[in-house]
């Protein structure tokens, strides 16, 4: 291609052609290795969590909970540095929009739970939040394994009442393995088939 | 019928291709452009800096790790422009 006039028709072939070639092109934003960070790490953190409550009954293990932002955040710090995106789409700014919205919510929740003394069910809001995010995700990208894993997710969430405390840490880890972690690896492979 | 003039700026086979480009995603940088349109690195040069001068477009040059990344944004005026164009064009092929 170099620099020459060119004419009408040529114009609007152009255009279309040039278009059509950036949405063929255009990546996807490693949407499932985010899906994966944030699935494993709090797969991991809730068995740490799990186990050490039910080997030692000390409630000071749910402390651990906390370690989900933090690690999370890190391992994203890490995946952003290493990669080069190419080119950025309104989709993928909406979709930050939506994470960082949840994100900050998931994390005020407990803060807001254990500093005001207010008895809130965090474990069950914090996945229905998530999974929200995850069903807004699928239906964005237009994934449908991504937003029928978050309907899925969301109904599950709002059963963890229905379950004693143990019983629900074990329910949450399941809703990320089944929302966050299985539609995470189906999104890498269409990345990479791509 | 009236003929609107087209933008001698966007007029031009590469210029369009990179606003046809940068119309349709937020931001692209200079390899993606460059794998796009199948240009040379030096006349892509020259046109996103002909562009850029017009305010058509804002170019932001960083670091990723220690690679040079230059990064590609129409700007409001771009759009508009660019839309002009399209509409003009419009009004030849409807005569």
């Amino acid at each position: 291609m170099e620099e020459r006039n060119l004419n009408n028709n040529e114009s609007l072939e152009l255009i279309a052609q040039m278009i059509m070639a950036t949405k063929t092109k255009l990546e996807r934003g490693g949407g499932g290795s985010i899906f994966l960070i944030w699935g494993y790490t709090t797969l991991l953190t809730a068995i740490v969590v799990y186990a050490g409550l039910a080997l030692t009954g000390n409630p000071m293990y749910s402390w651990i909970w906390f370690a989900i932002p933090i690690v999370g955040s890190l391992l994203m710090l890490l995946f952003k540095r290493k990669r080069t995106k190419r080119v950025t789409t309104y989709i993928d700014r909406v979709i930050s929009y939506v994470w960082t919205v949840i994100g900050c919510i998931a994390c005020l929740i407990p803060i807001v739970s254990i500093f005001l003394d207010y008895r809130f069910p965090i474990i069950t809001v914090i996945g229905i939040l998530i999974m929200i995010g995850v069903t807004l995700t699928g239906l964005i990208i237009e994934f449908k394994a991504l937003w029928i894993c978050g309907i899925l997710g969301i109904a599950l969430s709002l059963c963890m009442p229905f379950f004693s405390g143990m019983n629900q840490i074990i329910i949450f880890a399941a809703i990320f393995v089944i929302c966050m972690i299985i539609p995470g690896h189906i999104l890498k492979c269409k990345e990479k088939r791509r | 019928m009236n003929f609107k003039e087209l933008d001698p700026l966007l007029h031009s086979e590469l210029r369009l291709a990179i606003i046809s480009i940068l119309i349709s995603v937020e931001s692209a940088d200079f390899n993606f452009i460059k794998e796009t349109t199948g240009a040379t690195n030096g006349n892509i040069s020259v046109q996103i800096e002909k562009l850029r001068a017009a305010d058509y477009i804002e170019v932001e040059k960083r670091f990723k790790g220690k690679k040079p990344q230059t990064i590609c944004k129409i700007t409001e005026k771009g759009v508009d422009a660019f839309e002009q164009y399209v509409e003009a064009l419009k009004s030849y092929i409807e005569k």
